[in-house]
This record gives C-alpha cells, sequence and structure tokens, in this order.
C-alpha cells in the first residue's frame, strides 16, 4: 500500500524526499479537507499524512474518521517545521476517556 | 426475548428453561466483565509506548526539518522542491493485523524505507549533500511516523472494542438478567398459588367427605 501526504511545503518537501509521491500541499483546514475526501477515494492508500495545523483546521471531520469501521486508511498528524502544537483535542485522549471512564493522558 | 409478562405460560417446564437461561445469561457475563477487564489493562499496556513513541517522532522529526532548512539555504528551496519532486521508487509499506485479545490491530511495516543516494530520484549533480542528510533524516522521521501510527491505531481499535464490551456487560447486567429475573419470579408466585389452590381444594373436599 501507499503513504500518502497532506501538508505545508515544507512537509511536503521533506516528504518526497523519502518516496511519498502522493504528497499534497494544502493550505487552508478546507483545502486539507478536501485533499482528504480525494485520497480517501483513491485505491491503494494505506497511511494518511496530515500536519497538525492542518488537522485543526478539519477537526471536526477527523473526529467523525476516528469512528469508522473500516481498516484502512489509517491517520497519523505529525507536527510540522514550527514543531508539535499544545493540542486541543487528542483524539486518543477522547477514545480513552470514553472508553476506561478516567482521564489516562495529562 | 422481549415477551411481555402476561404472554408467558407459568408453568414448571418454563420454570425450568428460565433457570437455565439465568445460569447462561450469568455465565457470559462474567466471561465479557473479564473480557472488559483485560482489554482495559491492554489499552494502558500499549499507552505507555505512545508518549515515547510521540516524543521520538517529535525527535527525529525536528531534526529532518532542520537539515531540510539547511539544505534550502545552501540550494535554495525551489531547487530542494524540484529535487523531492523526483521522489524515485515510491515507497511501499504492508499494513498486517495481528491479534490483541480478538481485536485486529495493525502492524505497519515499510519495504526499504532506507534508499542509497541514487535510489532516491533526484539528480546528483545539481543537488548538495545536505539534501542527501536531510533525506535520510526524513528516512529516519517516517520510521518513527510510522510506529507512532501503529499505536496510535491500535489504542483506537482497543477503546472502541473496550467500549462495546463495556456497553454489552451493562445491558446484561441491568436489562437482560432482571428480566430473567422477573420472569422466574412470576412463574414460581403462580405455581405456588395453584399449589395453595390444590391444597385448601383438598382439605374443603375432605371436610365435606366427613
Amino acid at each position: 500500500m501507499r503513504i500518502a501526504a497532506i501538508g505545508d511545503q515544507t512537509t511536503v518537501a521533506g516528504l518526497r524526499l523519502v518516496g511519498i509521491r502522493e504528497a499534497h500541499v494544502a493550505s487552508t483546514g478546507e483545502d486539507a479537507e478536501r485533499k482528504f475526501e480525494e485520497l480517501l477515494g483513491a485505491e491503494g492508500v494505506g497511511l494518511i499524512v496530515i500536519t497538525e495545523t492542518l488537522a485543526e483546521g478539519m477537526r471536526q471531520r477527523l473526529l467523525r474518521f476516528a469512528e469508522r469501521k473500516a481498516a484502512v486508511p489509517i491517520v497519523v498528524e505529525i507536527p510540522d517545521k514550527l514543531g508539535p502544537l499544545p493540542k486541543k483535542v487528542d483524539i486518543i485522549k477522547k477514545l480513552a476517556r470514553r472508553a476506561v471512564g478516567v482521564e489516562v493522558l495529562k | 426475548m422481549a415477551v411481555a409478562i402476561s404472554e408467558i405460560h407459568p408453568t414448571r417446564g418454563e420454570l425450568l428453561k428460565t433457570l437455565r437461561q439465568i445460569t447462561l445469561t450469568k455465565r457470559g457475563y462474567e466471561l465479557l466483565k473479564e473480557k472488559r477487564d483485560a482489554l482495559v489493562m491492554e489499552f494502558f499496556n500499549v499507552l505507555t509506548q505512545l508518549e515515547d513513541a510521540r516524543k521520538r517522532t517529535y525527535e527525529v522529526l525536528g531534526e529532518a526539518y532542520r537539515s531540510l532548512s539547511l539544505a534550502m539555504v545552501a540550494m535554495g528551496s525551489l531547487e530542494v522542491r524540484k529535487a523531492a519532486a523526483a521522489t524515485g521508487i515510491e515507497l511501499e509499506i504492508d499494513i498486517a493485523t495481528r491479534s490483541i485479545m480478538g481485536v485486529a490491530v495493525p502492524v505497519i511495516e515499510a519495504q526499504k524505507l532506507e534508499r542509497k543516494v541514487t535510489e532516491r530520484g533526484y539528480s546528483l549533480v545539481q543537488t548538495s549533500a545536505e539534501l542527501d542528510l536531510a533525506a535520510k533524516k526524513f528516512e529516519k522521521a517516517l520510521a518513527a511516523m510510522l510506529k507512532l501510527a501503529e499505536i496510535e491505531e491500535t489504542l483506537r481499535l482497543l477503546a472502541r472494542e473496550t467500549e462495546r464490551t463495556k456497553r454489552r456487560v451493562n445491558s446484561l447486567e441491568h436489562v437482560v438478567i432482571p428480566r430473567l429475573e422477573t420472569i422466574k419470579k412470576f412463574i414460581e408466585r403462580h405455581l405456588e398459588e395453584l399449589e395453595r389452590e390444590n391444597f385448601f381444594r383438598l382439605k374443603r373436599i375432605k371436610a365435606m367427605i366427613a
């Protein structure tokens, strides 16, 4: 399977260097969301890498995506060149709270 | 399952059936409770790896970005982007699954993550050594990302299964078992009532004969 990515120009350049051909540049959350939908429709995409800044701009869509049944694609968020964001919504944290019933991550 | 009390035949056979059902349901309930607890434990197990995986991804990715900026300084960002666009051989990953407590969780493996300079697709003549270094760093960063993706996805799936199991445990505990108990009580009372009627009838007849 292939890896796809949505990010700013720097991130995309970096990922292209390691052989991720389907790395798309997006500038806004809406832009990223459009690319994201396209990638969901594409055949053979196993992993979608998104920069945190853009992910934050399409948070609702990603939250909905976290409820899905299908095994692939998997989505992973990575920091852009400015470093990790202090997360407002951590999907894992949210799921954990619902499943276990207690706060598990700081 | 959802029968109204009035539709139940209060017979001994029905009582036995209900009693059997109660035993079975209670056993299932215990098993599900154990499954839920085991899932929660697995969840915490994997959770301890999450913090490390995140930190590692942040670290190596930060380094990769720094190298890339250096390459951009050395050869200009346009040239870097041009070189990157060459991509070379597409990177393939395999997503297999393994099972944790019956939950299929992914195992991501990259085929040939680290490539030789000549396999990266860009022209060696027009690029600088900094770019090679940046590419190498990004390969390392990608490995960390794949690990992180694997762990996050595993947690997501475990959380979902835990939630589902919890819901089933609750429904057994608060709906199914109480309903069976009510049916059992209803039949028992009815049978007792019949018994008393019969007893009384016998006494009456005895009194009439005597």
